[in-house]
């Protein structure tokens, strides 16, 4: 099972580090980064596959518009926690931008149960991309075969030699337990990745 | 070796027992015996129960102890079986899941890969039924007569039985194919236990299928293939 992955972006060595020791506590995530500013924080939220952010509020706050933009766009990847020192934090406009709210006074069962929330949401999600388990450029393939083209064609479209397009073949039948086009055709458009009116 | 033990050690070739038209309540009679009284022959008999039992099984002592005829015989046989029995009942059980079922447009899809392989396999059993069965045959009655006939030269000629061997496909992957999007891929269905029984149905249907393609190769075809031989050094 792959495990959840966290960045933490906050100044107070303190709290940082009581942040960490709670999220590796939890069998199925892991702290990639701790960083104390945001400078580098989109390098590395593009470098990893970084799941939850965990970001001084304050900080958040900070960032000028075209940050915030950038962030709010790569919001269907990555879970934003604000972590706020006072109780009463508020910002404008920042349903877009933050997920949750995570306070410095919340009791250790309120904290460890909002962690572990977060947890079980990506773990699932991580699971179902296991079980599907193809790569991108399989599921190009596996369109393309779905949509009825020869793996002539197929290596002519990707650029690819036929021989490439066979392995790729033959590891989509390995990995879905489907052998036959008219199966596969089946599962494409189960998992929406052909519509129907686009077969040949 | 009694009829009963052998066909208890693998239920699936309760199938061939009944396409030998013999009757269940055997008793402990031996397999020579029941063959005996329903006038089968007892080595084409075991030389099928053995193809079922192992898949690498290749028969070679028995070889001429039963003629081409009884073997098409059989084959068609279990065509016919396929053709008006274990289709339609799979068939009539895939419908009455279907008829109700919530997530019916999903499930319809494997329906139409049911019918698409049906009219595959139908295509495929005629083609044999009208073809190579009687070409088979007609190679087995020149052997036989001693006389070979230009037509039948020309016949070995163009289509020998090697050519068939290289032309048969194997058409059950799509059988797999459903058992594998029930399992893994499509939601599920309101009759969750008839979905079961199409299933194990369907896993029956895919191995007897495979025996059934193996006795076509490994007993039918080395026979018809040797004649073939024999028959070219006689012109």
């Amino acid at each position: 099972m792959s495990k959840v992955n966290f960045i933490i972006v906050e100044p107070s060595f303190i709290v940082r580090n009581g942040l960490v020791n709670i999220i590796n506590e939890q069998p199925n995530a892991i702290v990639l980064r701790e960083i104390e500013h945001t400078n580098s924080f989109f390098d590395n939220l593009n470098l990893r596959k970084v799941r939850v952010a965990i970001v001084n509020a304050t900080l958040l706050h900070n960032l000028s518009i075209v940050e915030k933009k950038k962030l709010i766009a790569i919001k269907p990847q990555v879970f934003i926690v604000a972590l706020s020192y006072s109780d009463s934090e508020k910002y404008e406009n920042s349903e877009e931008l933050i997920d949750l709210w995570l306070k410095l006074s919340e009791s250790q069962s309120s904290v460890t149960k909002k962690i572990k929330d977060i947890i079980s949401r990506y773990q699932t999600d991580s699971l179902q991309q296991e079980t599907a388990g193809l790569s991108e450029r399989e599921i190009t393939i596996l369109k393309d075969v779905a949509m009825g083209f020869s793996s002539k064609e197929i290596a002519d479209k990707n650029f690819i030699s036929p021989h490439t397009v066979i392995t790729h073949r033959k590891n989509i039948t390995r990995k879905l337990g489907i052998k036959t086009v008219s199966g596969l055709v089946i599962y494409a458009i189960l998992n929406k990745i052909i519509g129907v009116d686009e077969l040949k | 070796m009694k009829l009963a033990d052998a066909v208890q050690t693998n239920l699936n070739t309760l199938n061939v027992v009944a396409r030998f038209d013999i009757k269940l309540g055997f008793g402990d009679k031996s397999v020579e015996r029941v063959c005996d009284e329903y006038n089968v022959n007892a080595d084409f008999f075991l030389e099928i129960l053995n193809a079922y039992n192992d898949p690498n099984y290749f028969p070679q002592k028995h070889l001429q102890s039963f003629s081409v005829t009884e073997i098409v015989e059989y084959l068609r046989k279990t065509h016919r079986s396929y053709i008006d029995d274990e289709i339609p009942y799979i068939e009539n059980r895939l419908n009455q899941m279907l008829d109700g079922c919530s997530n019916a447009k999903e499930i319809g899809l494997v329906h139409n890969l049911f019918t698409e392989y049906k009219q595959e396999l139908f295509r495929h059993l005629t083609w044999e039924d009208e073809k190579i069965f009687p070409y088979a045959v007609s190679i087995e009655k020149a052997f036989v007569g001693g006389q070979v006939p230009p037509s039948i030269k020309q016949a070995i000629l163009t289509y020998p039985m090697a050519n068939f061997l290289e032309d048969h496909d194997d058409i059950e992957s799509k059988l797999y194919d459903i058992n594998t999007l029930f399992i893994k891929y499509l939601p599920p269905v309101n009759k969750q236990q008839l979905c079961l029984k199409i299933l194990k149905d369907l896993s029956l249907l895919e191995s007897d299928l495979n025996n059934h393609s193996r006795i076509e190769e490994k007993v039918l075809a080395p026979k018809v293939i040797e004649m073939e031989k024999q028959l070219l050094a006689r012109i």
